[in-house]
């Protein structure tokens, strides 16, 4: 890595979640405690003004990455740092924007939590959630109209209002169009490219679409199994994936006019991350597997002529 | 896939359903007529609220009250479905029509064995049920050691071997007819992608009509052989998945296909504006004229039925007049 500070990084970051049985279950039945190891070392930057794209199935620990790179989770091993320093800086919009909102609320009161949050004095309240409304695409008069009047995609408008009133430097954005129909999902989309070219905020978007996540990011990281298993620029990751997960990955992605025949097909499940398999993750899954796979875990590799294309595959690494 | 043959399987004429709410008539589906063929493959698409999981339901009679079929008939090879009551309503369900749901988690029991599920619907239909009728049903949907699958219960599975012993139950009493009602929404793409397969490998080797419901255009363009667009309850565009979709002549299909991001850099989306129609309110003319625009004030007056376009159906008032030029020059907006 070079100099430059980026806008956020994240070292060595872990986040378990642990389960205790009660006291019968582990008197009587003999269960142990659990440990779900849903992010497990991840290591990625997101530089100002950029979007990164955080993709993989579900249960591969991105939106708990998300969460964690917030501040809503605490780590529990490794830092997340905003430039350089440990006071998180970021803002979410979550996926379902009807759950997220506080039904009780009119916008009003939505926003003006966050405004006094950020120390906007009373007064000036109103003025700023009209800027925020207008901003998004909303107006005045929906000041004082509570969610359940608003469409799906007017709700979400509603939640990026919310992220924005903060002034944040980064927002995380979890899968904030896969709730909404096709037609208002190009509509989200276009306002957040709006808003990053207005205001160069960063995003983390972390999405299953990889239609979306091509479309809307600069970089992209794949994860699997609570680790990131490449990294690359946009273009460079669709053009040449490297790593025999993300291949799979973007080959079963349906398109528009293509007829599918070309596609890598995955053998069996994502293993638990309760008790992830030893060395690669992929390995149970992998059509390349070799035996150290089994053995060690993979080092990052930049693959030659490709600068940022950062793949975790000991193929890669016997190759160079 | 299997070439579609001749003999029709499912005919659908000026279906309409209303829902009575409280707050008046939702009319879900507003005059909609389909043909699906033997070993065919249709696509019917749209978004949220668009009538297209109202329609299907209405082919099993499962419209959820207060939904009813107000007009149109139906039928399945041959059987006037909106005359059919008890007996008969059971040997159509799960019979000659089965119906594979979204969600597998919330269609199977959680409360029992995946075996017993199974038998149930051959009992029902007075097939045999022995435990080597249910392994062959797990092993030609690819379930790996069937013998334990048999005992296991639904949430000892992974989502994607949920949806495989729906499609194995769905499969049991062998159907002439599939009605998939986004079978893979819930699924990851990887698992998306061998769920399709699967369902492909049935219409090929069994020789199953498909209906498939989705909002996903991507995923009908690979997998079905012809699709109809719906927007607020009727049929906008009906015709070949190639011909639809690479060369879309109504204003909303095309919308539809502009929101997609295209896997190609520096292509901007655009949006369709507006939000989709509210069904709770009367339509005069073209539903989607509030958000069209190539509408004209000629677009309020009724159509009353598709208009011909030569390869295809479709329910645009500017088709066939000279001033559609300016459209069909925008075809391009289509996939290549």
């Amino acid at each position: 890595m070079k100099e430059r500070t980026p806008l956020v990084k994240t070292i060595g970051l872990k986040r378990y979640f642990y389960s205790r049985p009660g006291f019968l279950a582990r008197c009587l039945l003999g269960e142990k405690e659990r440990t779900t190891k849903a992010v497990d070392g991840v290591d990625i930057y997101i530089e100002e003004g950029e979007t990164l794209g955080l993709v993989g199935e579900s249960g591969c620990g991105k939106s708990t990455l998300g969460r964690v790179i917030v501040g809503l989770y605490a780590p529990t091993a490794g830092q997340v740092l905003y430039e350089g320093k440990t006071e998180p800086n970021g803002q979410m919009i979550f996926q379902n924007p009807y759950a997220s909102l506080n039904p009780r609320h009119t916008v009003r009161q939505i926003l003006g939590v966050s405004l006094e949050k950020r120390g906007v004095p009373l007064e000036e309240r109103e003025d700023e959630s009209v800027k925020l409304l207008e901003r998004v695409g909303l107006t005045p008069l929906h000041l004082d109209q509570y969610p359940r009047q608003f469409s799906g995609g007017q709700r979400q408008r509603i939640g990026v209002a919310r992220a924005l009133a903060m002034r944040p430097r980064l927002i995380v954005a979890d899968e904030p169009v896969s709730a909404l129909d096709v037609s208002v999902q190009a509509q989200i989309l276009n306002l957040l490219e709006g808003l990053q070219a207005e205001t160069g905020v960063s995003f983390l978007l972390i999405s299953h679409d990889l239609a979306v996540v091509h479309h809307a990011s600069h970089r992209v990281a794949v994860m699997y199994l609570g680790k990131i298993v490449e990294t690359a620029p946009t273009e460079s990751l669709f053009e040449n994936p490297s790593h025999p997960y993300t291949q799979a990955l973007l080959s079963a992605i349906p398109r528009l006019g293509a007829t599918g025949e070309s596609r890598i097909r995955l053998q069996g499940t994502v293993p638990s991350a309760v008790d992830p398999p030893p060395g690669c993750r992929f390995q149970t899954r992998c059509a390349h597997k070799m035996d150290i796979c089994a053995e060690m875990e993979p080092l990052p590799v930049e693959i030659r002529g490709d600068p940022g294309h950062v793949v975790w595959c000991h193929l890669r690494a016997s190759k160079s | 896939m299997a070439a579609p043959g001749d003999k029709e399987v499912l005919s659908i004429k000026g279906l309409q359903v209303c829902y009575r709410t409280d707050r008046g008539p939702v009319r879900a589906v507003r005059g909609v007529d389909l043909s699906v063929r033997e070993g065919e493959i249709v696509g019917l698409v749209g978004e949220s609220g668009c009538g297209k999981s109202a329609t299907l339901l209405s082919v099993m009679r499962l419209l959820p009250f207060p939904g009813e079929i107000v007009a149109g008939s139906i039928e399945v090879d041959g059987t006037d479905v909106l005359a059919l009551n008890g007996k008969g309503l059971q040997a159509l369900r799960g019979g000659t029509v089965a119906m594979v749901f979204q969600d597998p988690m919330s269609t199977l029991n959680p409360a029992h064995q995946i075996g017993a599920q199974m038998k149930e619907a051959l009992r029902v239909h007075g097939l045999p049920s022995t435990r080597s009728v249910l392994v062959d049903l797990l092993k030609e949907v690819g379930i790996p050691s069937p013998e334990t699958v048999l005992g296991y219960y639904p949430h000892q599975l992974s989502g994607g071997m949920q949806q495989r012993v729906m499609i194995a139950i769905s499969l049991s009493c062998r159907p002439k007819l599939i009605l998939a009602d986004e079978p893979t929404t819930a699924l990851d793409v990887t698992i998306e992608a061998q769920i399709l397969d699967l369902l492909r490998q049935i219409n090929r080797d069994r020789g199953t009509a498909i209906v498939l419901v989705t909002h996903n255009l991507a995923v009908a363009s690979q997998f079905c052989h012809r699709i109809a667009v719906m927007y607020a309850g009727q049929i906008v565009e009906e015709g070949s998945v190639k011909d639809v979709l690479s060369r879309p002549l109504h204003p909303y299909t095309r919308g539809l296909i502009g929101c997609i991001p295209r896997f190609r850099k520096g292509v901007p989306l655009t949006p369709i504006r507006g939000q989709v129609a509210d069904l709770s309110e009367n339509h005069e003319g073209c539903a989607f004229y509030p958000r069209c625009d190539k509408a004209v004030p000629g677009c309020l007056e009724t159509l009353e039925s598709l208009l011909d376009a030569g390869d295809r159906m479709v329910r645009c008032h500017r088709y066939g007049v000279p001033e559609y030029g300016d459209v069909a020059a925008a075809q391009d907006s289509g996939c290549s």
